[in-house]
């Protein structure tokens, strides 16, 4: 067997995987078990990158994927009651016509991607270029950080954003006796720092 | 030159975006609208990967990471809404969620 057909049979292997997976994340009742579907899609996705020679990129995905977002998706499943979802009907009514669109849509990827794949122009950055910068995470280190500084540093900000909003969004709001806008800011404020100092003196408060 | 050619790598890219947006439309509970949106995004990603090595231009994958970046943005923010949202409203079936008025 010579190298190429093993890479394929690797390639249709993995891509199996993602698809068999990824039917799980949207067919299961449970929500636990759709997020362990997607770190099931998220590992296989990260071969198929080992494939493509994009190491970085592989590890940042099982970093970030399943690492950061699905371990926030359960702690919100352990936040809210997820058992009481599992009861609700789990499909609109209107799945078959999704299904029936979504095939044919996906029809239309598969003949557009034989049609238009005759795109030639060769970028820079050719193998030979990425083993003279060291490997895939110099050369990708090389793009980002020379060419794309400024979308990067904005990235950063997005992020900071996404944090900031984060919190303010899912703060337990303070029970407050009247209502805020018929408090002064500074009063609120006031009180609030009131609060905050009493339940530090009071440990029996705190449960 | 990657193996097997880039169509296999557009068509499962595709695959995925499909199976995502099958799951937005199809699924009722709001946590699992949300996975799908990721397994949208990771569609495209393996589009612009798979682009990127095969016309030997590392800008696909740098776009990647913006493109892991702003999902993480979007779980977090989605997340702490879908919290802000129990705690008002005790349900995630999307089809009870449609009011704007709090």
């Amino acid at each position: 067997m010579n190298s190429e057909t093993l890479l394929t049979l690797i390639f249709a292997y993995l891509a199996l995987a993602c698809v068999v997976f990824a039917v799980l994340v949207i067919m299961l009742r449970n929500p636990v078990h759709c997020a362990l579907a997607l770190v099931g899609v998220v590992f296989h996705l990260a071969g198929i990158f080992v494939l493509l020679r994009a190491e970085f990129l592989a590890a940042a995905h099982i970093i970030i994927y399943a690492g950061a977002i699905i371990v926030l998706f359960l702690f919100t499943m352990m936040l809210l009651n997820v058992g009481a979802a599992e009861r609700i009907r789990q499909f609109h009514l209107q799945a078959p016509l999704a299904v029936v669109i979504g095939a044919i849509l996906f029809l239309e990827f598969i003949v557009l991607t034989g049609a238009t794949i005759t795109v030639g122009a060769q970028g820079p950055h050719s193998p030979a270029w990425v083993a003279e910068q060291g490997g895939n995470v110099q050369a990708l280190g090389q793009v980002l950080f020379r060419d794309y500084l400024l979308p990067f540093e904005v990235a950063s900000v997005l992020l900071t954003a996404a944090v900031v909003g984060a919190i303010v969004l899912a703060r337990q709001k303070p029970k407050r006796p009247r209502s805020s806008s018929q408090m002064g800011v500074s009063e609120w404020m006031a009180e609030r720092y009131q609060n905050a100092n009493l339940r530090e003196q009071d440990p029996a408060e705190q449960g | 030159m990657i193996i097997p050619a880039l169509e296999y790598y557009l068509v499962l890219g595709a695959a995925l975006f499909i199976i995502g947006l099958l799951g937005v439309l199809v699924r009722r509970n709001l946590l699992i609208v949300f996975m799908s949106i990721e397994l949208i995004l990771l569609g495209a990603n393996v589009t612009f990967v798979g682009f990127a090595v095969a016309l030997d231009n590392m800008l696909g994958q740098a776009f990647v990471i913006f493109s892991l970046t702003v999902a993480a943005a979007e779980a977090a923010v989605g997340l702490a809404i879908i919290v802000a949202l129990s705690r008002h409203r005790d349900t995630l079936n999307v089809d009870e969620i449609n009011t704007l008025k709090g």
